[in-house]
């Protein structure tokens, strides 16, 4: 991965990173329902949060 | 019984954290360091975890459902941004020397003691409610652990076990432990390598200890995740739990609380302390940025199931939620694991008290007690004694009156309060450094009264907003203060300032004073004039990737200082020997002598300096330094003048030159290419015009022939009745100038080959004198029609060879031979043919005595089509094609044809030949 394009790539998850954990897409899963044993917006928010962790860490860790 | 083995295990545990640490240092000792890795700087910033974390993250999911995760997810999203911001910070503290958060941002507004003392007491003001919240948390589990195997908790009895105050031996007996732990090295910029060695571990007992806990309750309590959810869930009290709204967290205050928590995770003194002072490498932060993360999401994986398995399980029993995790072991009878929960709160309460005292004495005694003393002359560096202790001692004392502090305020404020409830007061106080911070290292605008009335304006909204607000809220029931506001004014209510509502209120008191604070920050920064320093420090903070690692020293300065001054200034903060070993190692660097030295210079002043800014903070070394140096102020100019050469000459003339050499190296190059190009050009506009010409001519050349052809043609078919003497006479003229025309076709396509190196060649050894005579047989039929006589004069002797082609030669021959007849006087002429042998060379002479040829035709009858004599003198007589094929096939031959000739005298053509090898005898 080009140097710049490595620092254009975090400032774009830092943005997408806000926008999932805020107000209108959270609030497509704010449900308690069970979804394969846990509720719905539980299994989203580590999902979520687990996906920008691996996202930084492609960014960071790949093709370096 | 029970209570000897809690205390004796603490104890050991504590004591194992000092073998690691003991353990640490002597590795780093020996330079093979145990904390130079990214895994440890990850495990390190775990610190951020706390007893908030370890219990209070229960007690909060069991109110707030999901509110306790803005708090993990805030600093998740700033890591994805730590590749810029703090980088880009511990580069600034790496090259400046900074001990603390305050020293950097005192540093950033022209070393500021004022402005690092602000920041000291915002920052000890701030951290002890977090301080009370740890000593609340451990006295708290200890007094539930002690009442084992009943599982009473009752918070008014927490003070009272055995007559003992646990929460006020908790305080004391971490603050000895801080002591012991954190000061024993003087040196604030030396790496802590135990300390990190050791909050490291704590990391993982902290993890794995809540990790045990979470498998304890999911999977021996309940059958697995699926059950414990189906179960709870089946709760609609519970199942709210599990989604946003008014009763538990709203979309509103969880993005105050994701915002806030950016902050704190990049200004809480601990996190300052180890993720920028402690950082090795500013490579690991990649690995943290991920890894950090990745150890945040791994705690919070059992806290949502903890705290419904404690609703579920405390259903009918009275329990303080944030007691769950050790509450729920104790219920199941499993006192193993609850101990070892208690060890895990108990390493993340120790961490934070750890870390944070380090810091906090560290910036209690550089940055507001020692600019205090030296200016008060109570400190005097002019003056012999032994300064390093005091500086000790005094970080010795500021832990106590902290961990004091912080019992106090356990005691003053709401002892119901849950703990993340406490903590949250003092995200929300280390957030207002963020303006003056952020906008030190990004904006170079902000002045150091700008700094100064932020961070006022802040902390007093803080301060009013929240702790006082705090303490006006027993057991939960806020008093009149907090519900009609001071003095019945309701616009001043601390929840609710100029009556607004909808928020809660910490999101509140961020609003109001990160408003009050960066509104402050901004408009006094551009009212206010920096000083001179200021200017310099903003450009080194802000521009800090433009300064090389070698470039540290600006020098600012100008002034008189004995060596000897400061060598004792140095001998007295830092002790002789490390004052010896230092300015040792700076004359090896320097070539100096110190037995020959002494005046100090610009750059041993800023050397040491730097050196007491590593051990009393900047602030503090610049009053020291002051002390015995006898400084001049320099100029405005002056100093913009030292900015202009130092800072952006130094930072820019390596690029500069590199880009310089580039440059010259490719105009070089293109300079090159350019006359290759303009060359080529050139020579590609000599060919087109010579080629247009070449074409007009050959095409007027074939034009004349056919023109003839053509017009006796049309007089042949126009006059079928025309004699029969003129019809022949008028074909014959057709036939000849066919003739012509075919001759000219086949010479310019002969010519068109030889140019293009396209011709076919018979090289063979040829004998010339046979090949003259040849040559003179078949033009003797010509030159007897127009009266010529040939003669040869050729050397009689062996016959000498040529390498050639013949049919080649021949025609050169033939062409001479014609063009010589053609232009000798008719009945009179006479051409001669000779030879000449000259060293490895043949000259063939063919001369006439015609009419001769002009000295400024002489070169032109070697181009095509041009011939000699004056057009108007008749019909060409040839196609101005003979002799450049012959120049072209003597040229290939390697020899070389010219005409010598005097008007009236005749012409001589010559060519040369080189003789084949066999006649070079």
């Amino acid at each position: 991965m080009r140097s710049g394009a490595r620092e254009s790539w975090l400032v774009v998850l830092f943005v997408v990173g806000c926008l999932l954990f805020s107000y209108p897409l959270m609030e497509l899963f704010n449900d308690a329902a069970l979804l394969f044993g846990a509720p719905v917006s539980v299994l989203y928010l580590f999902s979520a949060w687990l996906g920008v962790i691996g996202a930084v860490w492609l960014i960071h860790e790949r093709r370096r | 019984m029970f209570g000897g083995l809690i205390l004796l295990v603490s104890l050991l545990y504590l004591g194992l954290l000092f073998a690691i640490a003991y353990y640490g240092d002597r590795r780093a000792d020996r330079g093979r360091s145990i904390i130079n890795n990214p895994y440890v700087y990850a495990l390190s910033m775990g610190v951020y975890c706390t007893a908030w974390t370890y219990y209070g993250s229960v007690g909060r999911a069991s109110s707030s459902g999901l509110g306790f995760l803005p708090i993990y997810i805030g600093p998740t999203l700033i890591a994805v941004l730590w590749w810029f911001v703090l980088r880009k910070m511990v580069r600034i503290s790496r090259m400046n020397r900074i001990t603390t958060i305050a020293d950097f941002i005192a540093s950033r507004y022209g070393k500021s003691s004022t402005l690092g003392g602000l920041v000291t007491v915002i920052a000890v003001v701030g951290v002890i409610p977090y301080i009370s919240l740890q000593l609340n948390a451990v006295s708290a589990s200890f007094t539930l652990l002690w009442g084992y195997p009943e599982l009473r908790f009752d918070p008014s009895d927490r003070f009272t076990i055995s007559g003992l105050d646990t929460a006020l031996w908790v305080t004391f007996g971490m603050a000895a432990f801080a002591i012991l732990f954190g000061t024993r090295h003087l040196d604030v910029t030396e790496h802590h390598e135990g300390l990190v060695a050791a909050i490291a571990f704590e990391s993982i007992v902290k993890l794995l200890a809540f990790l045990a806990v979470g498998f304890f309750v999911t999977f021996a309590l309940f059958n697995g995740p699926v059950d414990l959810f189906t179960q709870a869930m089946a709760d609609p009290d519970a199942a709210r739990l599990a989604t946003f709204g008014a009763e538990t967290i709203d979309y509103n205050q969880w993005a105050w609380l994701t915002f806030l928590s950016m902050l704190a995770i990049l200004f809480l003194p601990r996190q300052f302390q180890m993720a920028v002072l402690e950082n090795m490498d500013e490579n690991h932060i990649r690995k943290a940025s991920w890894l950090f993360p990745l150890y945040l999401l791994v705690i919070n994986l059992f806290v949502f199931p903890i705290a419904l398995a404690g609703l579920i399980v405390f259903r009918h029993q009275p329990m303080d939620a944030d007691l769950f995790v050790l509450g729920l072991p104790m219920a199941a009878g499993n006192e193993l694991l609850a101990l070892f929960v208690f060890i895990g709160g108990l390493s993340a309460a120790t961490s934070m008290v750890i870390v944070d005292t380090v810091a906090l004495s560290t910036m209690v005694s550089n940055d507001l007690m020692m600019p205090l003393l030296l200016k008060l002359r109570i400190v005097r560096p002019s003056e012999r004694g032994d300064y390093g202790g005091t500086l000790l001692s005094i970080r010795r004392i500021a832990i106590v009156v902290i961990m004091v502090l912080g019992y106090v305020y356990f005691r003053v404020t709401d002892t119901a309060a849950s703990l993340v409830s406490i903590g949250l007061i003092s995200f929300a106080a280390v957030a207002q450094f963020a303006p003056a911070f952020l906008g030190g290292i990004y904006w170079k605008g902000g002045t150091r009264l700008g700094a100064l009335s932020g961070l006022v304006a802040g902390f007093l909204v803080w301060g009013y907003t929240l702790p006082l607000a705090a303490t006006h809220s027993f057991g939960g029931a806020p008093d009149d203060f907090l519900l009609y506001g001071p003095w019945g004014i309701s616009w001043l209510r601390p929840h609710n300032l100029f009556n607004l509502t909808g928020l809660d209120p910490v999101s509140h008191s961020l609003f109001w004073s990160l408003l009050a604070n960066i509104g402050a920050y901004v408009i006094v920064s551009l009212l206010t004039r920096p000083s001179v320093i200021e200017q310099g420090q903003a450009s080194r903070f802000v521009n800090v990737f433009d300064y090389s690692a070698e470039s540290e020293a600006i020098f600012l300065w100008r002034g008189t200082a004995t060596v000897q001054a400061l060598r004792s200034l140095l001998e007295r903060f830092l002790g002789q020997a490390r004052t010896e070993r230092e300015l040792n190692d700076y004359a090896r660097r320097h070539s100096l002598d110190w037995t020959q030295m002494h005046q100090a210079d610009a750059e041993l002043v800023q050397f040491a300096e730097r050196l007491l800014a590593g051990v009393m903070g900047a602030a503090s070394a610049r009053v020291a330094i002051a002390s015995v140096v006898q400084e001049e102020r320099l100029s405005m100019d002056e100093v913009l003048k030292l900015l202009d050469e130092t800072s952006q000459v130094r930072a820019y003339s390596r690029q500069l030159e590199n880009r310089t050499r580039q440059l010259e190296e490719k105009s070089r190059e293109l300079e090159a290419a350019t006359a290759e190009l303009r060359a080529a050009n050139e020579r590609l506009q000599e060919l087109d015009r010579l080629k247009d010409d070449f074409i007009s001519t050959v095409t007027h050349e074939l034009r004349t022939p056919l023109t003839s052809i053509r017009a006796f043609s049309e007089i042949l078919y126009d006059n079928p009745t025309l004699d029969e003497e003129r019809r022949t006479q008028f074909v014959g003229i057709i036939l000849k100038e066919s003739e012509r025309l075919s001759r000219l076709i086949n010479q310019v396509l002969d010519l068109a080959k030889l140019e293009a190196g396209a011709a076919e060649w018979n090289t063979t050894e040829v004998d010339l004198h046979a090949l003259i005579t040849e040559a003179v047989r078949a033009s003797s039929g010509m030159a007897e029609e127009k009266g010529v006589r040939i003669l040869t004069r050729i050397d009689a002797g062996p016959p000498l060879f040529v390498w050639v082609d013949q049919d080649r030669l021949m025609q050169v021959m033939l062409n001479l031979l014609s063009n010589a007849i053609k232009f000798s006087p008719e009945g009179r002429g006479e051409v001669c043919i000779s030879t000449e042998r000259r060293d490895d060379w043949l000259i063939v002479h063919v001369a006439d005595n015609g009419v001769g040829i002009r000295p400024e035709d002489q070169k032109v009858i070697f181009d095509k089509f041009r011939q000699g004599g004056d057009r108007r003198m008749g019909k060409p007589q040839g196609t101005g094609l003979g002799l450049p094929i012959s120049a072209q096939i003597i040229a290939h031959f390697g020899g070389k044809l010219w005409v010598e000739s005097e008007p009236g005298k005749g012409a001589t053509f010559s060519f040369t030949l080189p003789l084949s090898p066999s006649d070079h005898r």
